[in-house]
């Protein structure tokens, strides 16, 4: 390769990725009709155009909150100062719920960002087998607390300051909700069966999820908990029991 | 390296919205489908077992848009294991990309960008089809792409450009007639003669689409039926080259499968009609 060739193709990209098309014009021939101007620029626009689209196909349920044009203007800073690097073009728009959260002072459009972002990014990747149920039969109480339980693969813990799972809800079955309350919300995002699943668990049962997916056993989970939070001992006892028996149904650990 | 390329008959461009369809109805007009490799390369184990379920009664190709051939950035070797151990597992008859580069300095616009024909491009390509069909442990097949733009520094037609890659690297084409369409009427050549320039043994599958026309310029929106004076061109290049594997790209503003269904009919019957013509 030659340094000119290589130069004129970098111009020729980075002419494109910053819109200006000062270093690029000198290289094209004039076309039959119109002008190197306007050739140009329909690469300009049109990669504005593809990665604006693909970002605003991720969050049907921000531009709903928000409306379209304040959307679409963060939108376009998004890909203006976000290059993609990646050949798969579905990776592109997982960046963009950070970029919301630096340039939104609105907690609510973060959140619904962040489930989105979420949701798109389990979706891709490839999903674990679940533990099955009989993992947990004919096991002493001692052997059940020293299980230690993973996380599915495609899968991710949320912890959120609105009801954020509940707006996108509604928003998903065609209502049209106000904005989101305020109250906590805690969402295991996971893949099973091909499907993205968003199970929503009391803070207890989130916190002894996190304890677990770091590598706790059940009873080292458990007693962290509790030794952190001794307001939750009484919800813990009561719960525990019927908590795995639902996540064990839903798969919510990985086998291993 | 050495490959056989079958006649495959008429396919179409595989699209999410006609998935439910295809796999309730098995359409028998259609006798193949190309996918989008990208779709499908890092797809979650569903899609893959979508594909194979599909397999059992299409035969799929793989067209891609982001092997970056005339690229400056390394070969994706990542990328390119991908396309091989999807096109195993699909065993694609042949896995096609575009006569383009895609971005430089590690970014990607998700475009194909025109590059100039020239002997030093044709050196720096053929060197890198060389290490694709290495990687990829068989012949690439290129399509020419459509372009909205030529550089001065070019010196080599495109059909020349192409031709020579045949010769170098024995790489083949994927002859997308609107393509040419779209170029010839952006750049002012004649179409025919870009038809005429390239063999009859170098074409693999050939593309049809429709497009956008603004007047000074043709963009390749693949959002419309094929316009007529396309089906011509398409019926042209059968009548000079005989039968090739054919498929109908609908990719925006993307209709109902019957919509679609028509105009690979419509194939068909230009490609029959120009056989018995002859």
């Amino acid at each position: 390769m030659t340094d000119e060739y290589f130069a004129q193709l970098h111009a020729f990209s980075y002419g494109i990725i910053r819109d200006d098309d000062r270093q690029v014009l000198d290289d094209i021939a004039s076309p039959p009709r119109g002008s190197a101007q306007k050739r140009f620029a329909i690469y300009t626009d049109g990669y504005r155009i593809r990665l604006q689209k693909a970002v605003e196909a991720d969050y049907p349920c921000l531009k709903y909150y928000m409306d379209d044009k304040a959307l679409g203007v963060m939108i376009a800073d998004f890909v203006e100062q976000t290059p993609s690097s990646h050949f798969n073009l579905d990776r592109y728009p997982l960046a963009f719920d950070g970029f919301v959260r630096t340039r939104l002072d609105d907690s609510a459009a973060g959140e619904i960002a962040l489930l989105e972002s979420t949701i798109a990014s389990v979706f891709m990747q490839e999903e674990s087998e679940p533990l099955a149920p009989s993992a947990f039969e004919n096991l002493s109480p001692e052997q059940f607390g020293n299980m230690k339980l993973r996380a599915r693969s495609a899968s991710r813990l949320l912890s959120f300051s609105h009801l954020t799972n509940k707006y996108l809800s509604q928003f998903r079955a065609g209502a049209a909700p106000l904005k989101p309350e305020k109250l906590p919300q805690y969402i295991y995002v996971y893949r099973h069966n091909n499907e993205v699943q968003r199970l929503e668990v009391p803070q207890a049962a989130f916190l002894l999820l996190q304890c677990l997916f770091n590598g706790m056993t059940i009873l080292e989970a458990l007693e962290h908990i509790t030794k952190t939070d001794d307001s939750l001992t009484d919800t813990i006892a009561t719960n525990l029991q019927g908590w795995f028996a639902d996540w064990m149904v839903k798969g919510v650990f990985a086998r291993y | 390296m050495s490959e056989t390329f079958p006649y495959i008959g008429f396919g179409l461009g595989l699209r999410a919205p006609h998935y439910d369809t295809i796999l309730a109805d098995r359409p028998r007009a259609v006798q193949w489908f190309e996918i989008i490799s990208e779709n499908f390369i890092e797809a979650h184990k569903g899609y893959w077992d979508f594909l194979a379920d599909l397999r059992q009664d299409y035969r799929i190709v793989m067209h891609g848009v982001s092997l970056s051939i005339g690229g400056t950035d390394p070969l994706n070797t990542e990328y390119l294991q991908k396309l091989k151990a999807l096109a195993q597992f699909l065993d694609a008859p042949w896995i096609s990309d575009h006569l383009c580069f895609t971005g430089a300095g590690g970014h990607n616009t998700h475009d194909l960008l025109p590059i100039p024909y020239n002997e030093e491009s044709l050196a720096h390509l053929t060197s890198r089809i060389h290490a694709v069909q290495e990687a990829l442990a068989r012949p690439l097949v290129l399509e020419n792409p459509s372009s909205y733009l030529e550089f001065k520094n070019s010196t080599i037609s495109e059909q020349d450009f192409l031709v020579s890659l045949c010769q170098r690297t024995g790489c083949k084409l994927l002859l997308d007639v609107n393509n040419i369409y779209v170029s010839a009427f952006n750049h002012g050549f004649d179409a025919k003669t870009y038809i005429d320039t390239i063999p009859k043994e170098s074409i693999v599958q050939i593309h049809l689409a429709g497009h956008s026309n603004h007047g000074d310029y043709i963009i390749d929106t693949h959002d419309a039926p094929v316009i007529d004076e396309v089906w011509q061109l398409y019926a042209y290049t059968i009548q000079q080259k005989g039968n090739i594997s054919t498929m109908v790209e609908w990719d925006d503003n993307i209709p109902a499968f019957d919509v679609v269904l028509v105009e690979l009919e419509k194939a068909r019957h230009f490609a029959k009609s120009t056989r018995e013509a002859a």
